[in-house]
């Protein structure tokens, strides 16, 4: 090693010696750090400045295995790695303390040399000379500073006019007590930038009408910025908003008044109900109760017809069935009676309406005999503890740890000790039959390379021995609100509604906003006030008057202008309208054996209606055909717009699923013939049946006209085509 | 570099095995010194969009017993066969294979590829999405991106992706259900097969069928003007009459319609009739056909399994044979019907087996080296890529990931393999990301590799 080396080496220990301390307080200058006066911090200046500008993502210098042998932590996330990276690697090339100018960092960064990532910094600009300041300065490590919290000016932006353009300023809070803007510093993503674009100067301008969202993070820190611009001009008539002290329907107002979206109304009552009967019990609505509905709508019986349903049995499948969906329960290898035990456990707690927070307590904490135990054997429904955390998180708080496997969750705020901890608190759980806590495992933090010390994520490390699994049920269950209830609030909302408050529902991150946060948080505390009851909050849910809305949007002569797509697309988010979504799979199996009263074949799984099937590991006969839900990770609660696979439409159409039904001697159709009924009667019928609702005049008409057969064989025929139309209608597979 | 293969190819006269194996690994080794880079540095060349035959051999198929044989390797090693020559001088195969021996000229052997998933769900996931399975997302696997991005062609009416008989471990992962396959159902070689619901319910004729769908047109005209969204459903409906009310798809999955020669040509068996299908699929214009062959899973007994079929048979019925019938069959059958040049044709399983014999007779998982084999759509046949090492353990030189080769086949059909997808929650997914699609399979790279 030649003596100038040594020098390179040794210079900026030389010069960091003689500076003991940053300066407490950074405020940046406008553009153009010229004066060395403040010297450039490295982790809360320059390390922030790599990450604005993308160095350290995952796609370049942040990737497992770096980029051109130049390796950042991702996202900064490891100042004192990154520090040792830039200054002391490669003979300390990179940085040049002499002439900062030839620093490989400035070279390649401003494209004087071949760059995989092209030029990233203007050399004239101030970003660059800050850099150079900094080299200049002797490429100090400074003294870390973590930021507490970020604040930006405005927050809240709302302008009526597009397109409206805003400046930004971000401050930050820091450990010590000192504050500093680091708007330039932040890095700043869109949500959409079609709606909402942030310039290099740091000032936002928004494109379209509507709510959108900015995602400023800095170091550690992560806020939001909103933005919201009315559709229209004019305001939406009053008469189109109730005072509703509907606590959902105050919310949700309030955002279409902003937005000045126009509401649809009340969907009609007999559309009310089908949708009532298939989002909660995933049956249709019996024909006698439509009829009484029509005859004599009141609030009060609308009331008394959602308690009788909340009370019913198949409200107990239905739920059932989606608790064990999101539980993940799947009967394991030749051991029955592990999946009985746990699937009678889990219908008990739901037929009692158990509290949510016992239930996932009890969860939790289970040990024994699975085969006895129902509770236990959901701890089983994992391999190992990383998976069991990971589904724990996503399933009870609607996080995705899983991401911060092997390194911290780029978009969230978790962290690989979050999760590796995470997953340390089941490491030590034996999943063979006798489910119960050894006190003996643990699992390796990718890391540090060394055993994980468990931890509630994003909270406080556990002590390295002990139970904490009734630590981790009192994070889930308590908070205002807690994560347990705001993720179960948003997941039943998505259920209910077609999307959830937070979209995906698998992760409730710091990067996802709410299109209604505020709703979230209080309906997630309500649900908390009546005892963590799933009917109770599903039934403020289905009481509302935004649940009751009608799927159309008001038409173009309601408005002063038609509404273009990207009003029509605010409208269905912001609930202004409901939209419809499919019926899923095992409901429609149901609803084909019911109109034509024969019985679904569901061997090897012995259950009488497909909403019962509740193990996905085995076949289940005529539920295996149409896009059923098997895979053990679980599918999203109605997925809004599930398509059927080619091959179960084709199914539907061709297969003896319905072709057998309706032809069967002991189908309802025969008996109705038998029993001599008319031609209208028996389109009623089934209308009502199949479709929630009478036929229409025009359509009574329209089948008269079809409808000619000279014989009676003829007749049947023609019949059973009508009833096959109904079952392959659109409106038949959709839930209004 | 991999211009520089268009050196003719030196014939060797036939060699014992012993002196061939020497040549060729001195071969080897001389270009194994030219450095890699260069080779990937080529830029990609421009590639018609393809059609692609998928043969997935369910199991782990044994390397050592088809393209990778160590005839000179100690006994519990190189198992119950022996090693053939190919029609290309310098490549031997499996004894079992010799039909396939007799059209080597047209394929391209990899014996490098290496994972180091043993375990067969992870390791489908792997090799045929080229991202190893992950917590976060499900991946979509290689059929079903190209189903999801090949554009339609205007009258078409056949699926974009047929599974025979099903898709097996490949899914469409987090993309929509339009990229889901076909799955024929059933079993090709049976002489009433149909495809599952293509054909009318029986007791219900064209008429009626006729009948039915104006009787369903009469709910559609009646009902209120409804929500975009329902236009999803309704072109999934449209197109499943579409494929139940059409000759020409029909036709397309009537075997029947094939000759007895032909039929014989494949093999009697369900793997020889599904590639007969397939290439009847893609002579129709569906784009992307797997197959889905099971039971290489050979943990007992080799000689019953992959040779015999059944105790006592004295014609091989097994797996290998089967699979020599189907294959060299298809391969034939593709470049006379001149579709070869224009049909990727990709035989593999998700891991190789153990070197050494177990005390059943058979091979345990060993994904640390396998083999996998292209042929069609350009890709410079009558070549070995890669080798293993002498007991058939360890990649010996150029080591490929299922990453490597997923990028090379999204490559060779016309896709770009940084092109990005975006996952439901956001995140952009390229097709495969820290991969390097195989110089020498790209068309354009000349000649066969003299071995």
């Amino acid at each position: 090693m030649t003596a100038g080396h040594t020098l390179f080496l040794i210079l900026p220990l030389i010069l960091t010696a003689g500076q003991s301390q940053a300066p407490a307080t950074q405020s940046a200058d406008s553009a153009g750090d010229s004066a060395p006066a403040e010297i450039p911090d490295f982790q809360t200046q320059i390390l922030p400045l790599l990450t604005r500008s993308g160095c350290n993502a995952g796609a370049c210098h942040g990737a497992a295995a770096g980029r051109g042998e130049f390796r950042l932590s991702l996202f900064a996330a490891d100042p004192a790695a990154d520090f040792q990276a830039i200054t002391l690697e490669r003979h300390s090339r990179r940085v040049h303390l002499t002439q900062p100018h030839l620093s490989l960092l400035f070279r390649k960064a401003c494209g004087q040399l071949e760059h995989g990532g092209g030029q990233i910094l203007d050399p004239a600009g101030p970003a660059a000379a800050l850099l150079l300041n900094w080299i200049r300065s002797g490429a100090p490590p400074g003294t870390p500073r973590t930021p507490t919290a970020l604040i930006v000016t405005p927050q809240n932006y709302s302008a009526t006019t597009i397109p409206a353009t805003a400046p930004l300023r971000i401050m930050a809070q820091f450990h010590d007590g000192s504050s500093a803007d680091v708007t330039r510093f932040c890095r700043i993503t869109s949500t959409d930038t079609s709606a909402i674009t942030v310039s290099d100067s740091d000032s936002v301008t928004v494109l379209r009408p509507g709510l959108h969202h900015l995602i400023i993070r800095y170091l550690n820190q992560t806020t939001l910025f909103r933005a919201l611009v009315p559709f229209s001009p004019s305001t939406v008539p009053q008469a189109g908003l109730q005072q509703s002290d509907s606590l959902i329907d105050r919310h949700i107002n309030q955002t279409l008044q902003q937005l000045a979206l126009h509401p649809a109304g009340p969907a009609a009552p007999e559309i009310w109900l089908r949708r009532l009967y298939l989002q909660l019990a995933g049956k249709l609505p019996p024909p006698e109760l439509i009829q009484q509905l029509l005859a004599s709508d009141s609030p009060a019986l609308r009331h008394r017809l959602v308690d009788e349903l909340l009370a019913s049995e198949p409200f107990t499948d239905y739920w059932t069935l989606q608790l064990a969906r999101l539980l993940q329960l799947h009967s394991l290898p030749n051991e029955p009676e592990a999946f009985h035990a746990s699937s009678v456990w889990l219908r008990t707690a739901v037929a009692e309406d158990r509290p949510l927070d016992q239930l996932v307590r009890q969860l939790l904490l289970a040990s024994g005999d699975s085969h006895t135990n129902g509770a236990a054997g959901f701890s089983r429904m994992t391999a190992d503890a990383r998976s069991h955390a990971a589904l724990i998180g996503q399933a009870c708080a609607g996080f995705s740890l899983g991401c911060a496997n092997c390194h911290n969750h780029p978009l969230d705020r978790w962290t690989q000790d979050d999760f590796h901890g995470f997953a340390a608190v089941f490491a030590p759980l034996d999943r063979g039959r006798m489910v119960q806590f050894t006190g003996r495992g643990s699992v390796t933090n990718l890391r540090t390379g060394e055993p994980a010390t468990p931890r509630i994520p994003g909270l406080r490390d556990l002590s390295p021995d002990g139970d904490h699994r009734s630590a981790v049920a009192d994070w889930l269950t308590s908070g205002s609100p807690p994560p347990l209830a705001r993720n179960i609030t948003n997941r039943l909302w998505k259920h209910l509604f077609g999307r959830g408050l937070i979209e995906p529902v698998n992760d409730l991150s710091l990067t996802n906003p709410a299109t209604h946060p505020e709703l979230l948080t209080a309906l997630a505390e309500e649900l908390v006030s009546c005892h963590w009851s799933l009917r109770a909050i599903l039934r403020r849910m289905v009481l509302s008057e935004t649940w009751g809305r009608s799927s159309a949007t008001l038409t173009g002569t309601d408005l002063i202008s038609p509404p273009d797509p990207s009003q029509q697309n605010a409208s269905a988010l912001f609930l202004a309208c409901r939209t419809s979504v499919a019926v899923p799979a095992e409901v429609l199996i149901d609803a084909i054996a019911d109109v034509c009263d024969i019985p679904p074949d569901l061997s090897p799984q012995p259950v009488a209606r497909a909403v019962q099937v509740l193990d996905p590991a085995r076949p289940a006969g005529e539920l295996d055909l149409p896009g059923r839900c098997r895979t053990f990770s679980g599918c999203t609660l109605n997925s809004a717009d599930s398509e059927l696979p080619l091959s179960a439409q084709l199914h539907l159409l061709n297969g003896p699923l319905i072709n057998s039904r309706i032809s069967a001697p002991a189908s309802r159709l025969h008996r109705l013939l038998q029993h001599g009924r008319t031609d209208a009667d028996i389109i009623t019928t089934f209308t009502l049946l199949a479709l929630s609702r009478q036929p229409r005049p025009a359509e009574l008409a329209s089948w008269k006209q079809q409808l000619d057969a000279r014989t009676p064989d003829e007749r049947r025929l023609q019949l059973e085509d009508f009833l096959w139309s109904l079952l392959n209608s659109q409106e038949f597979r959709r839930i209004p | 570099m991999s211009r520089n293969f268009a050196a003719p190819a030196v014939t060797h006269r036939l060699p014992s095995r012993r002196s061939s194996l020497q040549c060729g690994l001195a071969t080897l080794s001389a270009f194994a010194g030219l450095p890699l880079t260069q080779a990937v540095a080529q830029p990609r060349p421009r590639v018609q969009p393809r059609s692609c035959i998928l043969l997935w051999l369910d199991g782990g198929p044994s390397h050592l017993e088809m393209f990778d044989p160590k005839p000179d390797a100690p006994t519990e090693v190189r198992g119950p066969f022996d090693a053939i020559d190919t029609a290309v001088p310098g490549i031997r195969i499996s004894s079992q294979l010799p039909r396939t021996a007799a059209i080597t000229q047209n394929l391209a052997i990899i014996r490098s590829l290496t994972s180091p998933l043993g375990e067969h769900g992870l390791a489908n996931t792997y090799v045929l999405t080229g991202y190893p399975p992950s917590a976060v997302l499900q991946y979509p696997s290689l059929p079903a991106v190209a189903a999801a991005l090949r554009p339609r062609q205007p009258q078409q009416v056949l699926p974009q992706w047929v599974a025979i008989p099903d898709a097996g471990s490949a899914g469409a992962g987090f993309l929509s259900g339009a990229a889901l396959p076909f799955a024929t159902g059933g079993d090709p070689a049976q002489p009433d097969f149909k495809v599952r619901d293509l054909e009318l319910f029986p007791a219900v004729d064209q008429p009626r069928m006729q009948r039915r769908l104006q009787y369903l047109e009469v709910w559609d005209r009646h009902r209120i003007r409804a929500a975009d969204r329902q236009a999803t459903a309704a072109r999934q409906l449209q197109t499943a009459l579409q494929m139940a009310s059409s000759d020409a798809v029909k036709a397309a999955f009537d075997l029947q319609q094939e000759s007895a020669e032909q039929r014989q040509a494949y093999g009697p068996r369900m793997f020889g009739q599904s590639c007969l299908l397939a290439r009847r699929l893609i002579q129709h214009g569906v784009p992307f056909v797997t197959v889905n062959f099971t039971g290489w899973d050979t943990h007992e007994n080799l000689v019953l399994q992959l040779r015999d079929g059944y105790s006592g048979a004295k014609q091989g019925v097994g797996l290998l044979p089967t699979f020599d019938h189907a294959f060299a069959a298809l391969l034939t059958d593709l470049q006379q019907s001149g579709l070869l040049d224009h049909t990727l044709v990709v035989a593999l399983g998700e891991f190789g087996r153990t070197p050494k014999l177990n005390v059943r007779g058979g091979r345990d998982h060993w994904p640390r080296v396998f083999s996998a084999v292209l042929a069609g759509a350009g890709v410079p046949g009558g070549q070995v890529i890669g080798s293993s090492d002498r007991t058939g353990e360890s990649p010996l030189d150029q080591p490929i990931t299922p990453r490597d080769l997923v990028a090379t086949i999204y490559t060779l059909l016309g896709f770009d393999p940084d092109h990005v997808l975006t996952a439901p929650d956001g995140r952009p997914i390229p097709l495969t990301q820290q991969a390097q699609p195989i110089a020498r399979l790209l068309p354009g790279t000349a000649g066969s590799v003299p071995r």
